[in-house]
Parts: structure tokens; sequence; C-alpha cells
């Protein structure tokens, strides 16, 4: 009891540490008082502190099992795994969204802490723009959904975890994709703070950059877990099904991955100053409009939570976020003109423009597959939207970004010569290789034959990079300390190409699975074997299994030396739920993956088996994004101070 | 009782927030930013 007094004080005294640090951050921003801003910005510290210890707060109530809360009555139970219990933190409504506000309080002191050369008016308008994005969450945790509700009669046992969410995924992918939502918060507040302030040189840039990029590579992550966890789990064989809150994820993801492109434009030359700053508040709005759609429940998803009342707060705050940056670049539009000599169609500015195009493309058409149930919905002729929708409209998109990214690493800046051409064989010559291999195998699928040799030629230029890199590193004389130093010094560089290899990879691993899985409904009896796609699985038998919290029926395949248990799940204490348990042979080739679909008194089964080529590529390519990514970041603080510093001097001076 | 816990943790955050308005610049030499 005590405890919740704590948490929701420790709440309320954030929120107003949050108004008053934003208040004093706008007005002490303006009047150039570095006092103030000193103040403001402390005030965001503390907030960030107050949102810790309710945290700190919540999770202990969580782990010592105090029903006399009702968040954790709802989210966990006695029999539910200590892990797991841990993870109802964010498991819930109203914990997510405290776990929300935790991540925006620590990134957003970060982003402060490291902010020192870029201006304190820069700055401090931003504290002032994240200060008012953590009044408003802590103004719904206080009002709204607050985690620390009391219950009247303290229950004996809680309800428990969703036994979907009962799975070691629980543990990795929310946190990740929701810290990730909560981080394009970050840019955003620097983007818009720079239109405040009125400063659209490439300062804000070198800032922004950095943690778009964090919040890039945290969001690649959550998504590369979500399909990782829906396939383990859900047990349809698949991994995307374009469900409204995978789209929601998808679309700041694919705005920022723009961003990060374009602001090299402005960084180099000078233009797409306007546009940058547009990309990186339509990542914000994404989000917000995302976390409106998923909180609200408003369109149906497995994702969905609980319907609520947040849902007209999220709405308001959209439209409050959607004037004010609209507002605010029309206001600046005047300012943001491009200052460099327009580039030729073939530049590697050509090459980024079209690609911001292609992005916007894709957005826009994962956007009107997300709205249209809704939109049509309210206009009385509901009409669902299919992967198909998405594959149709999507795919010659993604064909030709693919395209993009085989050419456009070995486009030079302003012009492209005869050594680009010479260059271009290379990726041209992988393409065509694969292309006639495909064909002689007997591939007649256009998006296959596209997508699979578009993909090794952007494998085939990642490569072709790193070989001039190793040549150049050879007649400069080899050695270990000079290969770190060349790596050092283009660590951006290779990070990004890191980044493309692992999505290459990835999308083989798509292309394989997606074009070429192969499906059977078998029912056996224990003993009798059957082939799926050369794989032999013989049904051994069922027993029956009593786990902590729930029971399982099992049965037993084996494939080769292998024995393999697909099983259902029954939760007793949840009314009998139950849940499907997938069993997955996984190689480098191929996997083998079965659900048991049902059981019958004398021990026959049916199952459901699928093999999905090259699963295992979609995994190993999302982990050389994130190996990317962190090349690309690691130690890149001293090249931002030296970028940020370098072309305006503060008009308050350093802190 | 949430309204007096959350005013004793203002009342402890005080001095962190407002240190820079307590602190006199012979303190440290602390830069006003100007």
């Amino acid at each position: 009891m005590i405890l919740a007094f704590l948490g929701s004080g420790a709440l309320l005294a954030g929120l107003v540490l949050a108004a008053f640090s934003a208040l004093l951050s706008f007005w002490a921003g303006s009047a150039q008082n570095g006092v103030m801003i000193q103040v403001g910005r402390r005030a965001f510290y503390a907030t960030a502190v107050m949102i810790l210890g309710a945290s700190v707060l919540l999770e202990s109530a969580l782990l010592t099992h105090d029903f006399s809360l009702a968040y954790v009555v709802e989210h966990s139970d006695l029999s539910t795994p200590t892990a797991l219990v841990a993870a109802a933190f964010y498991g819930g409504q109203e914990g997510s969204l405290l776990y929300w506000a935790l991540i925006l309080g620590i990134l957003g002191s970060a982003s402060l802490l490291a902010s020192a050369r870029i201006g304190l008016r820069l700055a401090a308008y931003a504290a002032g723009i994240m200060a008012v994005i953590l009044t408003f969450f802590l103004v719904v945790l206080v009002l709204v959904a607050s985690p620390f509700d009391v219950l009247q009669i303290t229950p004996p046992d809680g309800l428990g975890l969703n036994p979907v969410l009962r799975d070691g995924g629980m543990l990795i992918h929310p946190p990740v994709v929701l810290a990730g939502f909560a981080s394009f918060a970050i840019p955003f507040s620097f983007a818009a703070a720079a239109l405040l302030a009125g400063r659209s040189d490439a300062a804000w840039i070198a800032h922004t950059r950095r943690f778009a990029l964090v919040a890039w590579g945290l969001q690649s992550t959550g998504l590369v877990l979500g399909m990782w966890w829906a396939y383990h789990v859900l047990g349809w064989g698949g991994y995307w099904g374009w469900d409204p809150v995978e789209n929601v994820a998808f679309m700041p993801w694919l705005a920022t991955t723009a961003y990060l492109h374009s602001s090299q434009v402005q960084e180099r030359r000078g233009r797409l100053r306007g546009w940058n700053f547009g990309l990186v508040i339509l990542a914000f709005l994404l989000v917000v409009f995302g976390t409106f759609i998923v909180r609200s429940g408003i369109v149906p998803s497995v994702h969905t939570f609980a319907v609520s009342s947040i849902g007209p707060w999220f709405f308001g705050f959209l439209g409050v976020c959607l004037v004010f940056s609209v507002g605010l670049l029309v206001f600046r539009a005047g300012g943001l003109k491009s200052r460099g000599e327009p580039a030729p169609a073939v530049s590697r500015e050509g090459a980024f423009a079209l690609q911001n195009l292609l992005l916007i493309g894709v957005i826009a058409v994962v956007l009107w597959g997300t709205m249209l149930p809704l939109v049509s919905g309210m206009l009385g002729q509901p009409r669902v939207v299919g992967a198909a929708y998405y594959e149709r409209a999507a795919g010659p998109l993604f064909v030709a970004l693919l395209a993009l990214m085989a050419a456009g690493p070995l486009v030079p800046w302003r012009h492209a010569g005869a050594p680009f051409w010479r260059s271009m064989l290379w990726p041209a010559g992988a393409f065509v290789l694969m292309l006639a291999v495909l064909l002689l195998a007997g591939v007649r699928s256009v998006p296959a034959l596209l997508g699979i040799p578009l993909a090794l030629a952007v494998a085939c230029t990642v490569v072709y990079e790193y070989a001039r890199a190793a040549g150049r590193w050879r007649l400069a004389g080899g050695g270990w300390s000079r290969a770190v130093a060349m790596v050092g010094k283009r660590r951006r560089r290779y990070g990004a190409y890191l980044a493309h290899l692992g999505l290459a990879v990835l999308v083989l691993g798509l292309a394989a699975s997606h074009f070429w899985q192969q499906e059977k409904d078998v029912a056996l009896q224990p003993g009798q074997q059957v082939s799926v796609a050369g794989y032999a699985l013989t049904y051994a038998g069922l027993q029956n299994r009593e786990l902590a919290d729930h029971s399982e029926l099992v049965a037993s395949m084996t494939l080769g030396d292998q024995t393999l248990e697909p099983a259902r799940a029954t939760y007793a204490g949840l009314g009998g739920q139950s849940l499907t348990h997938v069993a997955i042979s996984s190689s480098p080739i191929a996997d083998v993956y079965i659900v048991l679909v049902g059981t019958s008194g004398d021990g026959s089964a049916s199952f459901r088996i699928f093999v999905n080529p090259l699963v295992s590529w979609i995994w190993a390519g999302g982990v050389i994004i994130i190996l990317g990514v962190l090349l690309g970041n690691a130690g890149e603080r001293r090249i931002v101070v030296a970028l940020a510093a370098a072309p305006v001097r503060s008009p308050v001076g350093a802190s | 009782m949430t309204l007096v816990v959350a005013t004793l943790l203002l009342f402890f955050a005080g001095p962190f927030v407002l240190w820079p308005l307590i602190r006199t610049p012979d303190d440290g030499g602390y830069d006003l930013g100007r």
C-alpha cells in the first residue's frame, strides 16, 4: 500500500518537474538566460530520476507479488516464472507507458548531457520539447492510466500474463521496440528546437544523426526481434503479417532510414535542408500515430492493448504535435532554401533523393494500408487489406530500392564518370549471374527473379567497396594498426556498408522463405513417417507434461538424430486458454517448422509442417545490421562535437 | 498521501534543480554562459 503512494507520489512530482522544466527551458532559451537554462535542464534530469524511482517501485511491487496494486493483479500471478513477472513491467498498458517515459527520460538526459557544443539556446528548446512530451506521458500516467491504482480488496493471487506473452521473447522484443519508439522523440526534439531557434545549418544534423541512428538501431533490432518472436510463437509459419502494429513500427523506421541518407546531402552539399527537418518530424509523428492506433484499440491487431480510455488523449497529442510541427516548418520555410548547387541526376545526391522518394512511397503504401480498414469502417463499408496489397504496391518500390542500394554506394558525389560505370560491372555481373542460375533452375516468378539477384548485387557492391579499402590498405603497407586506423577514420561509411550487407542477407532470407516455403498438413499414427521437401519425419507418440503454470500435450517427432517436440499448452489458471508451441529445426539451408494442430484418443495427431528456406539468414542479417550500427556509431562523439562546433558559434556560448 | 509524498520528493529535488541559482560565481567560477 505504501509502495503505491510512493509510486504515484514520484509520478506526480515528476509531472510537476517536467512541466516546470518545459516552461523554464522555453523561457530561458528565448531570453538566453544561461543560469535558468541550466535549472530547466536539471529539472529534466530530476524528472527522469522520479520516473526511474516509480519504475523501480513498480518492478519491486511485481517481484514481491504486491496484489494490492491492480496492475500487479492484472499482469502477473504466483505461478508465472520470475523473469516473466519482471517483464510484466512493460506487459500492460500502464506499465508500458511508464517504461516509455523512463526511456525518454534516460535518452533525453543523455542527449542533453551530450549537447554541450550545439549551443545553449538550441539545447534549451530541445529540453523544453522533450519535457513537454514527458509532461504529456506523466499526465496520462497520473490521471488516466496509473500503474499504482490500489484495489479495495487484495486478492490472494493475480490473473497472470497473457499466455502468448509467456515466452522468452517477452524479455527482449517489447523492451527494445518500445525503447525504439520512445527514442524517436530525441531527434524530433532537436530538429524542432533547431527550427525554433532558426538554426538550419548542419550543426543540428550532426547531433541529431547520432540519436536518429540510436533510434534506427533500436527499431531495426525491435523489428527483427518481433519477426523472430512471431515466427517462434504464433505458429503460422511466417514472421511478418502486415499487421497494423507491425506497420506502425515499420513506418518510422522507413522515415529514419531516409533521413540517415538525406542528412548526408545536407552535410556534404548544403541541400535538402527543409526535407531533413520534415523527415525527422515525420518519423516522430508516425510514432505518435502508431501509438494512438495501438493504444486506442481502434484497429484489430494481435498487439492491441485492452480497449482503454487513453485513445482520445493520444489523438489529442497527435493533433498538437501535427499542428506544432507543420506550423513550425511553414513558419521557417523561407530560411530553409537549399544553398548548394543542384547536382546531376546520376550522382550520390541524385541516388539519395531517389531513395528518399521511394521510401516515402513505401510509407504512403503502408500508411494507406493501415488506415483503409479504419476509414472504410467509418464510411460503413469495412474493407480488409491483405498481404497481397502490400506485396503488389510496395514490392516494385522495394525492388527499385534494392537496385539503388546496389548502385548507390558506388556513385560519387557531384558527378559520375567512367570509373563509376566500370565499378558497376561488379554488381551488374553478380545480378546477371544469379539471374541466369535461377532461370536455369526453372524459377519463373518475376519478383524472385528480381529480388534475389538484386540482393546479391547489393552484397557484391559492399564486398567490392571493402576490397577496394583492403587494396588501399595493402598499398599503404598493411599491418593491423593501419587497418584499425583506416576503419576508425571511415567507420561511419564502413558501418553503413555493413548495415547494407546485413540488409542484403536479410532480403535473401525473406525472398527465399517467401517464394519457396513448402507446407503440408498430415495426420499420423505413432510410428508413421512423412516426407516434406526431402525431410523425413517420424511421429513417435504423445505424452502429457505438467509444468508450473500450465500443462502440455507434447508430440515427439524425429528428424534424423534430432527429436522435435511440438506441443499444445493449456493454462488452467487462465480459464483453460490454450496455445500452440511450435517445434523448429533450424539450419542455414532451411527450417523444418512443425505445428501440432490436433490430437485424438488413439494417440494419432495431425500436424502442419512447413519447410522454410533460409529463414535463419533473416536473423543473421539482423545481427549484421546491428553490428553495422554499432561500428558506425562507436566513438563518433569526437567527430560529432567537431562537426557541430565548427560551422556556427552558439549565440550564448558553451555551457 | 500521494500529495504529501510528491511534496516531499520535490522538496528533496529542490537543491539539485536550483543549484545553478544557489551557487555563487565564487564557488568555482560558474560560467553563466555569456
